[in-house]
Order: C-alpha cells, then structure tokens, then sequence
C-alpha cells in the first residue's frame, strides 16, 4: 500500500519554504515520514537552505530528488515566477523508488542519455518506468546556449536498444524564464547541467498522456534548408517570409512577436492524410528571428531538411484537458489499479502571464484529478510517448503522469 | 477541371470537388488552390489569436496592477509615515509586477537633483553607494505625465546610461511623484531581463501602473503631510492642554495647602470635632460636659526675673517653656484652652468626653514639672535665672464651646475651671496640687500627700493635696515625673 502526499509555499524565506512544503505534504499523506521526496522550487530560492528546510521535517533518511522550475503545482495551488515551492512525499511498503543521475550533460547530451537508460535497465526498477528531468540551461561557455533534449532523447533511445522505452516522460527545466542558472537535487546533492530520473518498482505503473493544446492550421510545407537549430528556408523561400505569408502582411505581428508564439508542428504519424490525432504531433516552438538571413530559430535542431511541418494554432479551450484525464483513469481503474500519485509537466509558455490566456491549463488539469496527490512544474520542454511508442520532446505541451498501484 | 456538384436533393450538402476526369494539372492546381486557402484561413486564425493573446496580455497587466493598487490601498492608511508608505509601494511593485528592483529618488536641492532614498532588490554594495549618489535629471521628466521607458531598443541618454549604470537596472520605467506642483522623488522600478521571453522588459502597460502608483504615493504623501499638519495641531492644542491643567493642579495644590495651612489654624484654636462643627454648621454650639480636669500653670516669680530681660528674651523663654507644655499636652491627649499671659490652661475629658481624663491630666501635670526641671538645669549650668512652675488641676462639671463670630476662641467656663485656679494659686513652685474630686480619680496611679483644707479665695477651705509622684510601676523614670506603657494602658482603659 502506497501513500502520497504534496505541499506547495510561496515564502520568501527558502528554508521556510521547504519547512512548509514538507509539512503540508505529509499532512496531505497522513504521515510522519517517508521513503522518498521530490522536490520543486523556483530560482528565486536558494537550493540548500529549501533542501535544509524539507530536511528538518522529513529527516535525513528519505531519498530526494528535485530541480529548479519555472513554477509550481499542487493540488490546490499553482505558481509561476515568484517564490513557489512544493513537495511531494511518499511512502510506501511494495514501491519501491530507484534515483538515477547523469551529470555535465553540456555537449554530452548523447552520451548521458545512453548512460542513462543503462543505468535504469541495470537497476531494480528495470523497465518499469521512468520520469526524468534535465537541465535545459547551458552555460558552459559562458553564454546562454540551451542543452538538447532531443540529443538526450536519440542517446536514451540507443541506450534502451532493442528492449526500447518504458513507460516514460521527462521535462527540460529551467529556473525562471530569464534563462539563469538551473539545479538539480540528488539526495542532498545539488547539480547543475545535470538529468536526473526516478524509476518506481515494486508493481508501481506509470501511465501518461500528452496535452498539446495545439491544432494544425495550415497546409503542409517542407523544410528545404536548416542549420542546427534554424530553419533557414521552406518550400525553397525563407522561412520567416513564408510565415508572414500564411499570418498575411497586416497581421499586426512583427518578427520580434515571433519568438514563443510562432509554433510548428510535425506529423509523426502514419497517416499525413488522416484526421488530425493529438498524439501522432510533435511540436516545436519558435523562440526567434535570425533576422539577417530570415530564418525561424527553433528550440531544438530537429527541424531538418525534408522536415514536413505545418503552422500551429494554440487552443485557448481547454475543456479536452478534463475529457482526455478522465480516458486516462478510466483506463488505469479498468486495469484493476489505483492511482497514488500525479505528475504534471506543463510548458512555462503556456502559463497564462506568457501566452496571454486567461485561464490556465493547470487548472483543469486539478479540476480532473480531484484528490489524486499531485505536483506539477512549469518547463522548457516537455517530453512524452507518441502514440507510436517513440518518445519525443514537444513544445507548448503538457504532460501528465500517474502512477498506480494494484487494488488491494 | 473544377467543378461546383449540384445537389441530387435537399438533403445532399453543396461540394466543391475534384473532377474525377480531371487531368494531373488541374490536379496541381487544385492542392495548390486549397493549399493556398487553408494557409490563408489558418493564418488568419493565428493571427486573431496573435491579437487575442496581445489583448488578453494587456489586460493581465492592468488587471495586476488594479491587484496591486488595491492591495496597496488596503494596506495603507492616511496615518502611516510616507517612508512605510514608500517601502510597501515598492515590495509591492517587486512581488506583483515582477521587478527585479525598485528605487524611490527623492528630490533634493532647488534643481532637478535626486538621490536615492529608498530601494528594494539592491544587493548591499550598490545600497551602500547610495548615500554617494546624485542623479541630475533635467528636463528628462519635465512633468507629471512624462516618464522614461528604457528598453533594448532605447536611445540610451547619459542619464539613462548613468542610471543603468549605478542603479545596476538595465530596463526600467522613471516617472516622477509629484505633490501638488512640486516634483517630490521619480519613481524608477526595472528588470534585468524580460519577464516573458522576447517579449520588451518593460511595457507601455507597465507605464501605465506605475504612473497609477506615483499617483498613489502622492495622494498618501499629501494624506501624510495633511496628517502630520493636522496631528501636529492635535499636540499643540494637548500641550496647551496640559498646561491648562498642570497650572489647574498646581492651583488645586497652592489651595490645598491654604487649605491644610487653615484647618492646621483652626485646629490649632479649636478642637477638631467643634472645628468640624463649626465648618458644617457655622456655628460651634456650648456643650455641658459632667466630669472634666482643667490644669492651670503658672511661672513662680515671672514678674520679678522678666524684669531683669527683653521683652523678646521673656517672649523666647516664655516660648520654650509653652512648647513643651505643648508637647506633653499632646502627648496625654488633652486639650490646650490658653494661655493668658504666663499662664497656661488646658483640660482633660473634652471635646470628647473621656474616663482617662483625671490621671491623664494629673500625669500631664507632672511630666511639665519634668521638662521644666530640665529647663531648669540648663539655666542653672548657664547661670542664668530661671523660674518654677506651680501646677494645680480639678476635676468637675464645665461647658466649653466657641461663643461669638468673630475672633472666636473655644474656651470652658463654670465653677470647676475656678477652682482649679485656685488649685494653682494654692500650690508651689515645682509641685502639683489638686483638689479632692481629682484625686478621687487619680489615687491608684500616683502617690499624693494630703495638705489639709487650706483657704482659697472666693471657696473658703478646700482639702489640697500635693502629687509626689506616680506610682513605681506606672513610672519611666526613676523620679516617677514620666508616665510608662503601662500607666498608659491601664488608665487609658478606664471608662467613663
């Protein structure tokens, strides 16, 4: 039997803040202690004084692994940009958690994701499942260049080999939205420039979902010249000339609005033809406008020549969000289990002070999960399974995980 | 070839399709005709969102800052000090609009000089600078509505490169808090970074709030000044006030002591109930009193040795001796009538009548003697003359009162205040006597010695006896002149 709790504080003080988070979510539990703890605060907070401050509530022996985020979830609670904080602790006696890290992830994104998935198909947990997070800030050279993830995901995917994935998702993360520093905690450890996983064994499942929350809304266009992470040309014209196209010249928009607005999407499925299916998408986001040779800056270099994309319309509805949770637990009790804990990786572009919405979607994703213990952060990227099996990391997507148990 | 399918019937939709004919041209033609509308159509759609999203960015901004500024109006009242006022303002612009520093510039000097007076998010080497720091603006906020807004893009001034610079905030916002007509600091707040990414750091709305919190910390800097001028006029009228009643009370004091000064007179002439009395009633009524012991003094040969002094050397003599009679009338709790020339009259068992009054005048009588005895060695050690003091006291019937209103004085009449004359006029020098009635009611205390019916005028023979001592065991001193605790107790309980 398993118990779960989360806690989330918004005091300046981060000792106090982790002193609270950790307080309320054993409360949450109903416990006293507990075997293990993740851990989420925003750079604003200073990493040793929170871990201090769960510390002297929780005791020296649960196992912690946390990171830096943009901001922070619960249950009844949601923060971004400011000073959040949150917990969530569990106890169990048939889970069983197994803690993974990889540091100096910087130009060895590859190699660490490889040594990764050993590291978790060596392991106890084996194949179970795995949450993992990495850190999206590079500053290695000095200056801000970003880790990544699809490069730790082609690594993780080797490193898996012929077995292929578990059941997996993962989150790039990021402190705040200015790109400074980030860290990671591993037990009392505090990294930077590292990933961390968390594999849960001992009968625990792990069950995602993708929220993308964004729909085609164009005709396809191809790719025809890239440079790393820039897309330089499509359908042979460049490439942020054939945006200005499609949004049309009176738009209101200039190049400098393209940046985290601006988002393509990828058909991964089979069928390019078929009806649109969230989970065959992968999105990814334009965070610039090489403005000299017109070319679309992406987050990630995947965008390659050959690359069929389409431009994407974000939804400002949310209502799918609480359809597609409520699919997701009717499977798991279908399945004759019952969900102890929730994780939700939702994209920092998505918060309503960024996209402009009103309403956000973390809400819904509370609203759907009623009491199911939960904690969630807001990230760089968000990485989850394709309805084909393959992982892939999105952009403007959220996913959620829950774990479950066998009923007693 | 395009074709426009008609309708079979009603229930059939209208359809644009593809001639199944068609040739591969026209084929292309077509994807690209619909290509060419779905980007056209979804473009649209993106860019309503683009707007709706722009829109929708505004309004979060503002509808913060009408969150801040109502925070700040809740938090804040019109008695609070302008610097707490200043201090929440800039928490709060920090917390709500998300700046990494905020920094109030109070105006200094008859320029357009300012300094900072008050910041938030500065780490404490550039708060420690601040104290050197004076940033000359010009006519960089000319008015109330002007306002600097820095941003990448900027012209970069070399006061905004001087701010930048030694404030340490690359993109901030400046305006000026202006109270009534005078330009009191420039509100700046800024960002190292942007809040949303690519997006300006700082924002038209962004200029918009802080203009509405200028304008706040104005009003609440007005309030506090109105405040200050209106709690200034509070103390000075309490300090009046105060004064009004410091004098108030020390005129109650000054009548107070008038006020003692003339109970202690009148005690000082009239016993306290007849003073009481007379001070509820107005008037003090005679009363008969059945048993009561008057004392007469009178100094054996005053007239011959006064002759030989000063009238104030007789005054001063005459004084000590008086005062000591005082002293021990007191002290047995009898009551002083007068004196009449250098003899003193005094009465036991009045105004509230007593069953001591007998021993207790008798003991009275000798402790005179005592202290005259001491007078008297000190005169003699000196050689200088002295007189001796006859004593006689007797026990009866008297009414005593206050008669007349004007120089009133309580005095005693009636045949018992006579023969206690006589008692002192019959006696000698350094000795006691009294009458029969007396010692009737002083026997078990003192030891007397029968003198015989002796004449005395107006009364013709009388039985006088002469008080030696007081008994052993009521006595202090060994001449048994002082009376002990013991006397005290026993014949202070004896009832009437």
């Amino acid at each position: 039997m398993t118990s779960a709790g989360t806690g989330f504080s918004h005091r300046p003080d981060s000792y106090q803040a982790g002193h609270d988070a950790a307080t309320r979510a054993l409360a949450a539990a109903g416990l006293s202690t507990c075997d293990l703890a993740l851990l989420l605060a925003t750079s604003r907070h200073d990493l040793h004084q929170f871990v201090a401050g769960v510390r002297a509530v929780l005791g020296a022996a649960p196992r912690l692994l946390g990171t830096y985020a943009v901001g922070v979830i619960t249950n009844a609670a949601m923060g971004y940009d400011g000073y959040q904080g949150g917990v969530a602790v569990l106890a169990s006696s048939t889970v069983r958690a197994e803690l993974f890290v990889q540091p100096d992830l910087a130009g060895r994104e590859f190699a660490c994701g490889q040594a990764l998935a050993a590291a978790l198909a060596g392991s106890e947990a084996g194949d179970a499942n795995l949450l993992f997070f990495y850190d999206i800030i590079n500053r290695a050279s000095g200056r801000l260049q970003m880790n990544q993830g699809t490069a730790l995901v082609a690594g993780m995917t080797a490193g898996f080999g012929p077995t292929g994935w578990p059941t997996a998702s993962g989150a790039g993360i990021m402190g705040d939205m200015q790109f400074r520093l980030a860290h990671q905690w591993f037990d009392d450890e505090v990294l930077a420039g590292a990933v961390v996983g968390l594999a849960l064994g001992g009968g625990a499942r792990l069950h995602t979902t993708t929220l993308h929350g964004c729909q085609p809304s164009s005709a396809y266009h191809t790719v025809t010249k890239a440079e790393g992470s820039v897309i330089l040309e499509i359908d042979h014209r460049p490439a942020a000339e054939v945006v200005a196209g499609i949004i049309g010249p009176d738009s209101g928009m200039g190049f400098e609005d393209y940046g985290w607005f601006i988002t393509l999407g990828v058909n991964r499925g089979g069928d390019q033809w078929g009806d649109y299916q969230a989970e065959n998408y992968t999105n990814r986001m334009c965070v610039g406008v090489d403005r000299k040779r017109q070319g679309l800056v992406m987050v990630e270099p995947d965008l390659v020549e050959g690359s069929r994309v389409q431009l994407m319309r974000r939804s400002f509805d949310f209502t799918y969000i609480h359809a597609e949770i409520q699919r997701l637990l009717a499977d798991i009790a279908a399945q004759g289990r019952r969900p102890f804990l929730a994780f939700y990786i939702d994209c920092a572009g998505r918060a309503g002070a960024y996209s402009g919405n009103d309403e956000e979607d973390a809400h819904e994703v509370q609203k759907a999960l009623g009491t199911i213990p939960l904690l969630g952060l807001y990230a760089g990227s968000e990485i989850g399974q394709l309805s084909t099996g393959a992982i892939a990391q999105f952009n403007w997507t959220g996913v959620l995980n829950i774990w479950s148990e066998p009923l007693a | 070839m395009i074709a426009l399918s008609t309708p079979s019937d009603a229930t059939t939709p209208p359809a644009v399709a593809v001639a199944p004919d068609a040739n591969p041209a026209e084929l292309h033609r077509a994807v690209a005709y619909y290509q060419q509308r779905v980007d056209e159509l979804g473009g649209a759609n993106v860019k309503a969102d683009s707007i709706i999203s722009s829109i929708k960015s505004d309004l979060r901004v503002k509808n913060e800052g009408f969150d801040l500024l109502a925070e700040l109006q809740e938090s804040i009242d019109a008695q609070m000090p302008v610097e707490e006022v200043i201090d929440r303002t800039l928490e709060a612009i920090n917390l709500r609009l998300r700046m990494d520093r905020s920094v109030f510039l109070a105006h200094v000097g008859t320029g357009t000089s300012f300094v900072p007076r008050f910041g938030l998010g500065f780490d404490s080497v550039t708060v420690n600078r601040f104290s050197g720091l004076v940033f000359e603006f010009g006519e960089a906020l000319p008015n109330k509505d002007s306002y600097l807004l820095v941003n990448k893009g900027t012209e970069v001034t070399p006061l905004i490169a001087d701010l930048q610079t030694r404030l340490g905030v690359p993109f901030f916002i400046a305006l000026p808090v202006v109270i009534g007509r005078e330009q009191a600091g420039v509100l700046l707040a800024g960002r190292y970074k942007e809040v949303k990414p690519f997006a300006p750091p700082v924002s038209q709305s962004g200029v918009s709030i802080m203009r509405a919190i200028a304008g706040f910390i104005s009003v609440s800097w007005a309030n506090a000044n109105q405040f200050a001028i209106l709690e200034r006029m509070v103390q000075e009228r309490t300090a009046e006030l105060q004064a009004e009643k410091q004098r108030v009370e020390r005129a109650n004091v000054d009548l107070e002591v008038e006020r003692h000064k003339s109970e202690s007179l009148l005690l000082n002439i009239l016993p306290e109930e007849t003073a009481t009395e007379l001070k509820e009633t107005g008037a003090a009524t005679p009363r008969y009193y059945e048993q009561a012991s008057v004392l007469f003094t009178d100094f054996k040969g005053f007239t011959q040795i006064s002759a030989t002094m000063t009238a104030q050397e007789v005054i001063d003599e005459l004084g000590q001796c008086f005062n000591a009679f005082d002293d021990v009338v007191e002290r047995y709790g009898l009551e002083k009538i007068k004196t009449i020339g250098d003899s003193y009259m005094c009465a036991g068992g009045l105004p509230v009548p007593n069953g001591h009054h007998a021993p207790f005048a008798v003991a009275a009588a000798l402790e005179m003697q005592a202290r005259m005895l001491a007078w008297q060695a000190g005169k003699k050690a000196a050689n200088q003359p002295f007189w001796e003091v006859r004593i006689g006291l007797h026990t009866g019937p008297v009414i005593a009162g206050v008669i007349g209103t004007k120089k009133f004085a309580y005095d005693i009449w009636g045949d018992t205040v006579n023969t206690a004359s006589r008692m002192e006029s019959n006696s000698e020098g350094g000795r006691v006597n009294i009458s029969a009635a007396t010692l009737a009611r002083v026997a078990p205390y003192f030891e007397c010695v029968a003198r015989g019916a002796i004449v005395a005028k107006g009364k013709g023979e009388v039985e006088m006896f002469f008080v030696e001592r007081l008994r052993p065991e009521f006595a202090a001193d060994a001449d048994g002149l002082v009376a002990n605790e013991v006397f005290f107790a026993r014949a202070g309980s004896i009832r009437q």
